[in-house]
């Protein structure tokens, strides 16, 4: 089987059935990273954007990788940063103070608290860039050099922040309280 | 059990539909086959519609955006003979509280910076927060990024993000600000597309909304579904509201790209208070003086209200609150949006020390 590269090589020598390979091979991956980010609507109307985004850059490939997943999960990464950008919150969008501050967590927390709100909570203060590797970590089950790869930094930066963003989560109130009780 | 466990906890999330799966690929086998617009070109009247759920597949451009809009918001169509002249501009008011800033704004203009920074948080309910930078250079260049770092590298690439449709966003902003305010309306309405036909003939109107209605059909056949019935071209007040759709969308998309540039700023304050049906009030929020322009469900479409909350005394935009519409079948989602704005160097920008 051609490797991501090869295929990418071909489609740039005109074989446009080659990037459509390339794209088969992830899409599904690509798909569920979106929707983990923007949710599932917006991801549907972002993929096509990013397909035609790698499509149009794929000149710019680094052919010594043959697994081209990283690199797709850059450049939706990329076409994420344009939405967030451009596009009006039409999601809900609570008030960021009552986020930092509400919180007493050392009483409130049972085993019936709703683990996935407190978690975004904590994910939610941390710094973008560690936020960003950790999901690439943690969800798309990247090597801390991939994400590296997908962020344009060196392995050793993506390392120091995934360090960091593990360390901050653990010592989150909520986290820390949630790792502490049984949670169904 | 620990942190990184906790995280797959939250990696379940609802994929994109098959069907999604088949538009994207169609989206790039139409560029592979016809590359058109770049990507970045592709505009949309913001907040008139869902456009998840137009169901057009991403190679649509501005103008089907358009008839999508008119195909999906119903309504009756008045009667009477069809107008394409420009309806008169609503003269601002003399006292209106946003011209009067807005000529604040070009009095205490300073040449400090080359550039224009917002940055701008969003935080969706089920997600993350979003922190978002974007830098407007004098030159008309945009950058962005979602960190310093990232926009540091932006700039630094010279990945200059402004598009045509930004060079219009902004030239109708400065008109408006320095020149003439119909002409500036115009243009900032027509930004993206002038399917309606403002300002133009009424044949060349005829034909620039059938060219718009035959473009969306052909989006449709393109992914396979079938095309919506061509509508006529909206009329009266529903023709005013589509358009007065645009110019909120258009000149706050400026403003929110290049708030701490004086010009674009007065001009966005000046557009907006032609907009017959917002209302401007006074607040305050985070010990500033505020103003607050509100704008109903007419003017977004339907399915929600907006209110945009500005600073009274420099016009910065502070927050954006999006309501649902409460009679409305589809309604938004409630959200909000907090923004600073400021003056910087783009070298400053480049060596990451904003």
């Amino acid at each position: 089987m051609s490797s991501d590269a090869e295929l990418i090589g071909r489609s740039l020598r005109g074989d446009t059935d080659a990037f459509v390979e390339v794209i088969s091979r992830h899409e599904t991956a690509i798909g569920n990273y979106l929707a983990r980010r923007v949710g599932r609507q917006a991801a549907e109307d972002v993929l096509g954007d990013v397909w035609v985004a790698a499509y149009e850059s794929r000149a710019t490939y680094d052919r010594s990788y043959p697994e081209a997943r990283p690199w797709l999960y850059g450049v939706a990464l990329n076409r994420l940063r344009r939405y967030w950008r451009s596009e009006p919150a039409e999601e809900p969008a609570p008030d960021l103070a009552g986020v930092a501050s509400d919180w007493d967590p050392w009483p409130a927390v049972d085993a019936r608290v709703d683990t996935q709100a407190l978690l975004r909570r904590a994910l939610a203060r941390l710094k973008p860039e560690e936020r960003e590797v950790l999901g690439l970590v943690a969800w798309e089950d990247l090597t801390v050099a991939e994400a590296g790869r997908v962020l344009d930094i060196p392995a050793g930066t993506a390392r120091r922040l995934l360090h960091q963003a593990r360390k901050a989560l653990r010592e989150a109130p909520e986290v820390a309280a949630l790792l502490q009780v049984p949670t169904t | 059990m620990d942190e990184m466990d906790l995280m797959k906890k939250l990696s379940d999330v609802p994929s994109p539909s098959p069907e999604a799966y088949n538009r994207a690929r169609t989206a790039l086998q139409t560029a592979m086959a016809e590359p058109a617009e770049p990507v970045g070109t592709v505009v949309r009247p913001k907040r008139w519609f869902s456009w998840p759920r137009a169901t057009v597949a991403a190679v649509g451009v501005a103008a089907v955006a358009a008839a999508v809009v008119m195909a999906t918001t119903g309504g009756s169509v008045p009667t009477g003979p069809a107008t394409q002249a420009a309806p008169p501009v609503a003269p601002p008011v003399v006292e209106s509280p946003l011209v009067k800033l807005a000529s604040e704004v070009k009095a205490a203009a300073t040449v400090q910076g080359d550039s224009s920074l917002v940055i701008g948080t969003k935080m969706p309910a089920d997600l993350p927060s979003y922190t978002f930078y974007s830098v407007y250079t004098d030159k008309g260049q945009i950058f962005g990024g979602d960190s310093t770092k990232t926009l540091a590298a932006s700039a630094s690439k010279n990945d200059d993000q402004a598009t045509p449709y930004h060079a219009k966003l902004m030239a109708a902003a400065r008109e408006a600000a320095n020149g003439d305010l119909e002409k500036a309306r115009i243009a900032m309405i027509t930004a993206a597309h002038n399917v309606t036909g403002l300002g133009l003939s009424p044949a060349e109107a005829d034909k620039a909304w059938a060219d718009a209605q035959a473009k969306i059909a052909e989006d449709f056949r393109k992914i396979g579904k079938p095309a919506p019935p061509a509508r006529p071209r909206p009329e009266g007040k529903e023709l005013e509201n589509f358009r007065n759709n645009h110019l909120w969308s258009n000149a706050t998309s400026a403003l929110f790209l290049g708030a701490a540039n004086a010009d674009i700023r007065a001009g966005v304050l000046k557009l907006i208070s032609t907009i017959p049906d917002t209302k401007v009030g006074t607040t305050e929020i985070d010990g500033q003086r505020a103003l607050t322009i509100s704008t109903g469900p007419d003017i977004q479409g339907g399915d929600a209200s907006v209110v945009l909350t500005i600073n009274a005394d420099n016009g910065l935009p502070i927050l954006q609150e999006i309501f649902p519409a409460p009679n409305s079948p589809t309604p938004s989602k409630p959200a909000k949006v907090t923004y600073k704005s400021s003056r910087v160097n783009l070298a400053d920008v480049v060596a990451g020390k904003i």
